[in-house]
Formats: C-alpha cells, sequence, structure tokens
C-alpha cells in the first residue's frame, strides 16, 4: 500500500524576522502543530489559535531547545525510508513545500557542516552500493532535472530553453522525451547536476517573474540495480524523485499545485478560469462510490501528479515536507502552508475498480445453500449425516461431562459457606439454611455435635424415617433431629 | 480653465500611471515585497482624489462637467478599493467601495457612471464571497438588474478610461467594456451559486458565460471547446442528454473552426507545431467526452428498462426539466433560461449523428455503439499505448464498457458470447503490454473485469447446456471448465496484486477503498471452484475443499476488519451458510471415494 508521510519543520528567525523584533507564533507539541494569530483579537480561540496533526512536527527554532530537531533526525525518520525502498524496487518522492525563505533549501540541501536530505540520501545510496557490489550486484545511477512552469516541460540540464513533452511508456511508466539524463557515480558529480539546474533556473528566472515561486523542480534519481537471483539474472529500476513544489505564495487557488483549494467561496476574477470553475463544477456531481466515472474531465493543470504518478501509489513512498517561518509576519504564509500540508496526502489519486453487484450470483449460491441443507435433511438414514451427528453428539457429551464436574465441586464449596457459626448470649448458635440433621451422639466419647445436610434427593427417605418414628435407623445409634423440613 | 486644464492633465497623468502599476508593474514585483506596485498605486490615488475633490468643489451640480468628475471620483475610490482586496486589505477594500458607492448613488445609471457601478457591484461581489457568499449573490443581482435597465435605454456608456481622458465623448470601447463587466458579474454569479452548492444553477451561469463570450468573438477556441465539452459532462451526469449533446456539437463545431483557421496558416515553426499538437491533443479529448456520452445514454436507458417497468408508462424526455427550478424573480425575467443552447452555431451536422431520447431496441443500440465507438477510435488515434498508456488504458476500459453496455440490449446469447470474448480480448492484449509497477491501478481493473467477463460468458455457456436437452458434449464440458479457469486466473492476479513482498498477510496490506473489490474476488474464486465439472471425484474433492477455503478467506478477512463485512453482508451470509454446508458435501464425496 502506498504510503505517505507529512512532515512540517520550523525554521530559527531570520535577520530581518530579528530586526523587526518578530514574535514567535509557531508552537509543536509532539506531531502537532499549533499557529497563533496575534493580530486577530477574536475571542473565539478557534480562530487565534490553530492546530494541525503530522506525522512530524520538527522544532528546529532554536539549538538550545531540548526538543531540537536536526538534520540528523530528518534524515534518519525520513530519508532512510526512502533510500530502503529504492534498493527494494519500488519509487520514492520526496516533496519539499513551503513559502521562499522558510528553509526549504536548508532542509533539501544544507550546508556544508550540517547537510540537508539530499546529500544524504545520496551518500546512503553510494554507500550501500559498495556495500552490495561485493555480493556480485552491479548499479547504475542517472539524474535528470526538469522544472514545470505554467504546465511546460523544461529540461534544466540541457543549458538553453528546451521544452520537452511527457509521455507514458507501457513497460517504462511516464517519461519525459529527449530529456537529458546523466550517469553519475559519486555524490560530487550528483551535487553538480543540481548546481547546473539551479543556475539554469535562475537563468530563465530573470526573464520570466519569480519562476522559481510559480514553477515546481524535479530532480529525478534513477537507480538500476543488476545481479543474479537464483542464478537468472534480474534487473530492478527505481527512482527518487526530489520535488521543490512551487512556493505557497503564488501557487494560488487555482490548483497549479495538483488538486484545487475547495474551502470558502474563492471567487476566480479572470475569464482564464472558467475551465477550471467548470471543472470542479463537474466533479462536484461525481458520486464518491466506487463506480467508475461515467464522464470525462480533460484534465489541464496536473503536468506535475501526472509525472509522478509512477511513485505516487503502488508499493513507493512518499514524503512531504513542509516547512515554515516562525514569526508572525509571515502568518498568513504559514497557515497556507500547514493547509496545504495538511491536504497533501489527497495528491495521490485514490483508485478505484468498477465492480458490478453480483445479485445473479449471490441468488445461485442462495438456491446453492437451499440445495445442500435439503441434502442434509432428506438423507437422515445416511450413514455420513448421523456419523457427523454421533460425531457432534460425543463432542458435546464430553463438553457436558466436564462441566458438569466443575458445577459439582462449585455448588460443594458453595455449601460451605452457607454454614454459620455465631456467638448468642452466654452459648454458641450452630445454624444453616439448608435442610439439615443434627446428630447429638449418645457416645459418652464423642464431644462435637454433628450436622448432615439433607440433599434433595434423599429427602424422600429421611421424611419416611420420620414417619416410621425409626430414629435409630440407617443413622446408626445418632438421634436425629429435623429442625425443619420443607 | 486653464487651471483646469493643467488638473486635468495632471490627473489624467497619474491615472495612466496607476493603470500601467496596476496592470503591468505589478507582475513583475519583487518576491518579498509582491505588493510594491499596487501599493504606489494606492499613493497616487490618494492624491488624485484630492485633486478630483478640488475640482469638484469649484463645479456647478448638475452640470455634464460635474458629472464627469464625480465618475472619476467614485472610480478613484474603486480603484482604491480593488487594491485593497487584492493586498488582501478585506475592511480597508469595503470603506473604500462603500465611499464609491455614496458617490454613485444618485448617478448610477448615467453613461458617465454606469462603468464604475457595475465594476463596484462586482467588487463587493468579490469582496462578499468570502464572508458570506449569500450577500455576494445580492450585490451581483443588483448588477445584473442595473446592467438591463440600462441596455433599455439605448445610451452609449463612457469607459472608465475615457472619463480620464480630456475632450473624450463616449466611445465604442465603452460599448465593449460594458459588455465585459457584464460577462464577468454573470461568471461571478456562477461561483457564487457554485459555492452555495447549487451546481445546476452554476452550470446555466456558465452556460451564460459560454454564450456571452461566443458572442463577444473575444474567446480561445480550444479553452471554449474544452469548456463547452466539460459542461456536458455535468449536464449528462444530470440527465439533460439534450443539452449535453448540444454543447459536445457546438464544442466540435469550434474545433473543426479553429482547425481550417490552422491549416491555412501551415506554416513550419516550432510555435506552429506546439498549436497543432494541443489542438490534437484537445480534439481527443472532446472526442472521449462525446464517447462518455454515448456510454452513459446507453447505461441510463438499461437501468430504466431494469428498475422502472411498472413505471414505463412515464414518458420522460432527457432534458433538463428547467422550468422546475426556482429561480430569483430579478434574474428570471431577464434570462432565458429555457433554452441552453449556442444559436449562431451550426450543431446539426453532429447532433444528427447521435440520439438524446432513452434506447428501447437493439438497432438504436447499434446507432449508439458504432457512434460512440468511431469517438473512442478517434481518441486513440491520439492517445496511443506507446505514448500515453494510462489514457490509451482508459480509453480500451470504455470500448470494453461499450460492449458491455450493448450486449444488454441484445437477446440472441450467441452475440452476447461474441462480445464478451472481444471485450476479453482486448483487455488481454493490452495487460500483456503494460508492466503492473507503473499501472498496477489499471492492471487491477483489467484483471477484475476480465475475471467478470469470463464468468458472465461462463453463465451464457451453461444456460444453453440446460437448454439443450441431450447430454452436453466433451466440448462443452471443456468449454466451461477452461472460462472457470480464466475467470478464477484473473481474479487471482487480481487478489495477488494486494501481497507485499515483506509481508504475505493481506488483511492488513489492502488499502481501504478497494476491500471491497478485494473480497468480491475471494468470494468468486470461491464460487467458481465449484463450478467446475468433473467425474472424477478426488478432483471433485479438491475443488470443493477450495471453494470452502476461499469462503473461509472471506469470513476471516471480515473478522479481522469488520467494517468492510457491512459493505459486502449478502456475500459474507452467504459464506458464512457456506462453511456450515459445504463439510457435509465435503465429508460425502469423501465417503464415495474408495
Amino acid at each position: 500500500m502506498a504510503s505517505v508521510k507529512v512532515a512540517v519543520r520550523v525554521r530559527p528567525f531570520n535577520q530581518r524576522e530579528l530586526d523587526l523584533e518578530a514574535k514567535l507564533i509557531i508552537q509543536m507539541q509532539g506531531n502537532r502543530t499549533g499557529i497563533l494569530n496575534c493580530k486577530a483579537n477574536a475571542r473565539d480561540e478557534s480562530i487565534r489559535y490553530k492546530e494541525f496533526t503530522f506525522d512530524y512536527s520538527y522544532w528546529s527554532h532554536n539549538k538550545e531547545s531540548p526538543n531540537f530537531v536536526s538534520q540528523e533526525q530528518v534524515y534518519n525518520d525520513l530519508g532512510t525510508e526512502v533510500v530502503d525502498c529504492a534498493f527494494q524496487g519500488y519509487n520514492g518522492c520526496v516533496f519539499a513545500y513551503g513559502q521562499t525563505g522558510s528553509g526549504k533549501t536548508f532542509t533539501m540541501m544544507g550546508s556544508p557542516e550540517e547537510q540537508g536530505l539530499i546529500p544524504r540520501v545520496c551518500k546512503s545510496i553510494f554507500d550501500r552500493m559498495v556495500e552490495n557490489s561485493m555480493k556480485g550486484t552491479t548499479h547504475r545511477v542517472s539524474v535528470s532535472y526538469l522544472e514545470i512552469y505554467q504546465e511546460k516541460v523544461a529540461d534544466l540540464l540541457k543549458g538553453h530553453n528546451s521544452a520537452v513533452r511527457v509521455r507514458e511508456h507501457p513497460k517504462k511508466g511516464p517519461y519525459v522525451e529527449g530529456l537529458t539524463t546523466l550517469i553519475v557515480t559519486n555524490y560530487e558529480q550528483i551535487l553538480e547536476c543540481i548546481t547546473r539546474g539551479n543556475a539554469n533556473r535562475t537563468t530563465a528566472a530573470t526573464n520570466m517573474n519569480d519562476v522559481s515561486s510559480r514553477s515546481h523542480a524535479i530532480f529525478t534519481i534513477t537507480f538500476v540495480q543488476a545481479g543474479y537471483c537464483n542464478g537468472i539474472p534480474s534487473e530492478t529500476v527505481s527512482k527518487i524523485h526530489l520535488v521543490d513544489l512551487a512556493g505557497s505564495e503564488r501557487a494560488d487557488a487555482t490548483g497549479s499545485t495538483g488538486k484545487r483549494l475547495k474551502e470558502g467561496a474563492h471567487i476566480n476574477k479572470s475569464l482564464v478560469t472558467l475551465g477550471s470553475v467548470i471543472s470542479s463544477l463537474a466533479e462536484l456531481c461525481s458520486e464518491p462510490s466506487g463506480y467508475r466515472r461515467s464522464f470525462f474531465i480533460p484534465y489541464r493543470d496536473s503536468v506535475l501528479t501526472w509525472l509522478l504518478k509512477d511513485s505516487l501509489g503502488g508499493n513507493s513512498k512518499t514524503i512531504m515536507i513542509a516547512t515554515i517561518s516562525p514569526a508572525d509576519c509571515n502568518y498568513a504564509e504559514s497557515l497556507s502552508t500547514l493547509r496545504y500540508a495538511n491536504r497533501a496526502k489527497n495528491i495521490i489519486n485514490k483508485p478505484t475498480i468498477n465492480e458490478d453487484p453480483n445479485v445473479k450470483l449471490i441468488r445461485e449460491l442462495r438456491e446453492e445453500i437451499s440445495k445442500l441443507r435439503a441434502l442434509m435433511f432428506n438423507e437422515h438414514r445416511s450413514d455420513m449425516l448421523a456419523k457427523i451427528h454421533e460425531k457432534e453428539a460425543r463432542e458435546k457429551e464430553l463438553t457436558e461431562e466436564w462441566t458438569s464436574k466443575w458445577r459439582e465441586a462449585q455448588a460443594i464449596l458453595r455449601e460451605q459457606t452457607a454454614l454459620g457459626l455465631r456467638k448468642a448470649g452466654p452459648g454458641v448458635v450452630l445454624d444453616s439454611d439448608r435442610p439439615h440433621l443434627v446428630a447429638i451422639d449418645d457416645d459418652p466419647l464423642s464431644t462435637g455435635v454433628t450436622l448432615y445436610h439433607l440433599k434433595v434427593n434423599i429427602n424422600y427417605i429421611i421424611i419416611c424415617l420420620i414417619k416410621e418414628r425409626c430414629i435409630r435407623g440407617t443413622f446408626g445409634k445418632r438421634i436425629a433431629s429435623l429442625p425443619y423440613l420443607y | 480653465m486653464t487651471i483646469f486644464r493643467e488638473s486635468f492633465i495632471d490627473i489624467q497623468n497619474k491615472y495612466n500611471k496607476v493603470k500601467k502599476l496596476i496592470e503591468e508593474d505589478c507582475k513583475t514585483d519583487p518576491e518579498n515585497e509582491p505588493y510594491l506596485s499596487k501599493y504606489t498605486a494606492r499613493e497616487l490615488l490618494l492624491t488624485m482624489k484630492a485633486n478630483i475633490d478640488n475640482l469638484l468643489r469649484n463645479c456647478i451640480v448638475g452640470t455634464k462637467e460635474h458629472l464627469r468628475l464625480t465618475g472619476m471620483l467614485a472610480a478613484t475610490y474603486l480603484y482604491m478599493g480593488m487594491i485593497a482586496v487584492d493586498t488582501e486589505e478585506l475592511s480597508a477594500g469595503e470603506k473604500s467601495l462603500i465611499q464609491c458607492q455614496e458617490i454613485v448613488d444618485k448617478y448610477e445609471a448615467e453613461p458617465e457612471i454606469i462603468l464604475v457601478s457595475l465594476n463596484m457591484l462586482n467588487q463587493f461581489g468579490i469582496l462578499w464571497s468570502q464572508r458570506d457568499p449569500k450577500k455576494s449573490k445580492l450585490y451581483l443581482e443588483k448588477a445584473i438588474s442595473l446592467y438591463n435597465n440600462f441596455k433599455q435605454k439605448a445610451l452609449t456608456p463612457y469607459d472608465i478610461d475615457d472619463l480620464f481622458k480630456l475632450n473624450v465623448e463616449s466611445s465604442e470601447t465603452g460599448v465593449q467594456s460594458l459588455e465585459k463587466v457584464y460577462t464577468l458579474t454573470l461568471y461571478y454569479v456562477a461561483q457564487i451559486y457554485g459555492s452555495l452548492n447549487d451546481a445546476l444553477k452554476s452550470a446555466i451561469y456558465c452556460h451564460i458565460t459560454l454564450k456571452r463570450q461566443l458572442e463577444s468573438g473575444n474567446y480561445d477556441s480550444i479553452d471554449w471547446a474544452l469548456n463547452a465539452a466539460t459542461l456536458s459532462q455535468f449536464f449528462m451526469e444530470r440527465n439533460g442528454f439534450k443539452e449535453a449533446r448540444h454543447h459536445l456539437a457546438s464544442s466540435s463545431v469550434i474545433l473543426d473552426e479553429y482547425e481550417k483557421q490552422l491549416n491555412i496558416l501551415q506554416e513550419q515553426s516550432e510555435e506552429f507545431e506546439a498549436k497543432m499538437e494541443n489542438f490534437r491533443n484537445r480534439s481527443a479529448d472532446v472526442s472521449r467526452c462525446w464517447a462518455k456520452y454515448g456510454l452513459l445514454l446507453l447505461s441510463v436507458s438499461r437501468e430504466r428498462l431494469l428498475d422502472s417497468s411498472d413505471e414505463m408508462t412515464k414518458i420522460s424526455d432527457l432534458t433538463l426539466h428547467l422550468s422546475d427550478l426556482k429561480l430569483d424573480e430579478i434574474t428570471a425575467s431577464q434570462i432565458d433560461f429555457n433554452d441552453l443552447t449556442f444559436t449562431s452555431l451550426k450543431t446539426t451536422f453532429y447532433e444528427s449523428q447521435i440520439t438524446d431520447q432513452y434506447i428501447l431496441t437493439l438497432q438504436d443500440a447499434h446507432k449508439v455503439f458504432y457512434n460512440t465507438q468511431t469517438w473512442l477510435d478517434k481518441a486513440h488515434s491520439y492517445y496511443t499505448l506507446n505514448a500515453l498508456a494510462s489514457d490509451y488504458i482508459d480509453i480500451l476500459l470504455d470500448k470494453s464498457q461499450l460492449y458491455k453496455n450493448l450486449l444488454f440490449f441484445d437477446d440472441n446469447m450467441e452475440n452476447q458470447s461474441k462480445m464478451q470474448k472481444r471485450r476479453a480480448d482486448l483487455l488481454e492484449k493490452v495487460l500483456k503490454e503494460v508492466n503492473p509497477i507503473y499501472y498496477m491501478q489499471y492492471c487491477r481493473q483489467m484483471w477484475f473485469e476480465l475475471g467478470e467477463i469470463y464468468c458472465g460468458i461462463l453463465d451464457i455457456k451453461m444456460e444453453k447446456i440446460r437448454e439443450c436437452k441431450g447430454r452436453p458434449s466433451a466440448h462443452a464440458l471443456n468449454k466451461i471448465n477452461h472460462l472457470v479457469e480464466k475467470s478464477i486466473q484473473h481474479y487471482t492476479s487480481f487478489t495477488d496484486s494486494f501481497k507485499e513482498v515483506t509481508s504475505q498477510d493481506l488483511s492488513k496490506c489492502v488499502d481501504k477503498d478497494l476491500q471491497k473489490p478485494f473480497l468480491q474476488a475471494l468470494f468468486h474464486i470461491a464460487a467458481l471452484w465449484s463450478r467446475f465439472i468433473t467425474l472424477d471425484k478426488k478432483v471433485g474433492l479438491e475443488n470443493i475443499n477450495k471453494s470452502n477455503e476461499f469462503y473461509k478467506k472471506v469470513i476471516d478477512y471480515c473478522e479481522a476488519n469488520p467494517e468492510v463485512g457491512q459493505a459486502i453482508s449478502a456475500e459474507l451470509s452467504v459464506c458464512k451458510e457456506m462453511v456450515n454446508l459445504l463439510p457435509v458435501k465435503i465429508m460425502k464425496l469423501q465417503q464415495e471415494i474408495p
């Protein structure tokens, strides 16, 4: 089953925020993240303070805090899983999302002293490759880097502006036509590719206004393991996508990140978005049942999810890290990031199976059931049935035998508690709430009083005994008295 | 007068700057100051306001000049309001808009003022949409009636830009702007109805928006065609087949026109190629919308025949009953709701190819079938297996569905069986071609469907054996066993696909949404094992044992996950009885075996 983990990380104040004497508005406890709206003076606490629950809430605000989460911990929680997954032959996906300057790059790339997820993931892949190659497995790692801007895909490793087309191969899955893929043998080469791609991204950005915050970038590590499995040559291909999602500040409601925002009644002002208004209208009438959609909505704005569909779902692991600023001046952005992260799990398309109702089959099986029943009742004389009954009866007997034994033992125990000895005046009274005989022995050697409880089935005999005034009878020399009889 | 002239030119310059700032410059604002240009524009507007106030003070009320200055002042407030809303200062925006409203109050329908008024009402609509959609609707409805009243007067409105130009009277752009702002009003109303969960009214307003785009000639062909086709999907889901067909036909007409334009160009450039590619892509999408229309028409007709045999007398046509809608008085009188058509388009060619009425006979069903198949083939010519595999499979699944929908109308068992076989061939062929790792979701759908298909053929063949009186031939019996085997094989592929490498325990790794089909598949496998025909009692015994085993699997799974049990209660109770009764049968068979 596909697994998606969502993590949120808060960074320390930056210089600008310190200069502004910004207030801390983020709180984290366990896996929960809360955000406080300082401006709202509403009495309603739910407006002032909002809380979200994620798989991880990473407090990286101040190093002095005992809860401080380091780069290493982030990698241990999230990165290792992706690497494991790749070595097992599945795809993995790491999304980073958050306002520009919220610590996205630090989390993903880090600094030379504190390396981020990407270098650690790469390093671990190469380390394990070395380990595995001792066992005879050979590996090949290649990388590609692309950018999606306004639903168009550009190759970031090619240098000049080059639009490429997305395609889907029946055996190899989604791919980008003509995309540059470079074979790499160590982390330094990977880093070089990232740097080169980023440079291309920034050059383009000077032409188009702040592309980086409106475009998605996908860095893909394709990882081929070849070896012998039980003497048969086998090859597994897995991909790790590292995705830099469009910054939240401009990734507006038109849904450039895949899913449209559905909360509130945000009006699209421009007619350009008529398409998405109509699409969501058509989507509204889709029943949430398991049936295949009876209508078709042409997709318009989901190259990203389209490209990643081989990695979102199936057995792949998906990780989403949202980064936020701790400061009050970024309240709106941080809130929208948290909201987005909260819905992040929805980016995975839920597969459904179109099934027919089984009315006919069930009817037939019901008929078969009545036939089987009839078989049972009509063949009473059959040995087989008798045997079954015999077997069942024997089992029943055995269990009953056992339970009745228990019941007897229990009854005896209970009986003893029904007997009471109490002091009354100068003497001692022995009494019982059950019918009994008290034997007062005339034997001079005997000093005690004997009490016989009467079992229901022997009452009759005793009554007979009394009627015949035969005081000395089966009880030998003992005198029996009847305190009461019912 | 020169002073007036000078100050006026000053205001005009400022106005032009504001326009440039909010229309162009704001797009290149630095990332950390996204509203830089808008804030600058706001400063300029404040000084403009003071200037206009000054001029107004020296102006006699009731003159043309006064009216114009009033318009200018109102426009200034309007822009301030718009900027505030854009920069997320809603209450400041509201304040400016209210000031604007106070100024235009008495003159709202004057040619000089009308555009300011309508724009202002639209802005109120946007502002309130986030707070209270109902209130937003009131403002927008006011805009609709204001527009209609103005139209009746047949006056030429002043464009807002024209107010700020010296010596310019009302102009052509004024009329265009009026129509544009009104189109936006209707578009906003569409969205407000959407947020008020009144999807049908929202759809009607979307239609009107499309209609107005068409009339104004101001639209992108591909966008328009795609939007009309998408809207058709909404209408057909609401049983509005007549409307759906008209929207699809309109979409195709627009695409045809666009293709003609493209063919005239015929240039060899990257841009042209991109346009052609986009055209082919979107034409294929519209084809898919057409195909869904045919598919749904067949299945709606089938359902109607199946479950309403006593209500058949009630003649219902497949159009939306718009007269049932309770429309608000203002709008109802001014917009013709009973006719959701694009009258300017010649759509009959496309509309004549497929009916919009319920299907009753095989003959009618055939017509829909062929038409739908043509659309699906058209879609497949763009969405090929080797380039766009998952779309290809989606369309293929529609083809399979199409056969299924048709076979209901065919009483001939031989034909039914052939159609099922066609479905199976389609799906089995593509299953060989695709890699389950990347297309698991599709493979699962196909495996499941194949299980159903072979079960379907099995039913038909069994029926035939029952009908023929003599002993069935060995060939016929072999055929039965082959079909059972095939069905089991596909259902097993489906259930096995949930196994994880790491754990063999299926009860934990089935996705919630797929639990029900997963259990259905197990249930089918159980039933299928009992359907093998064999004379060998040992084999027979094994089969019943298998059957029993799979019924048990369903029960065990439901015990581990009680919530699914409720979803398949009918199947589950059968399973429970079976595991009680089958041991009897098993024991009997055991005794018969020497």
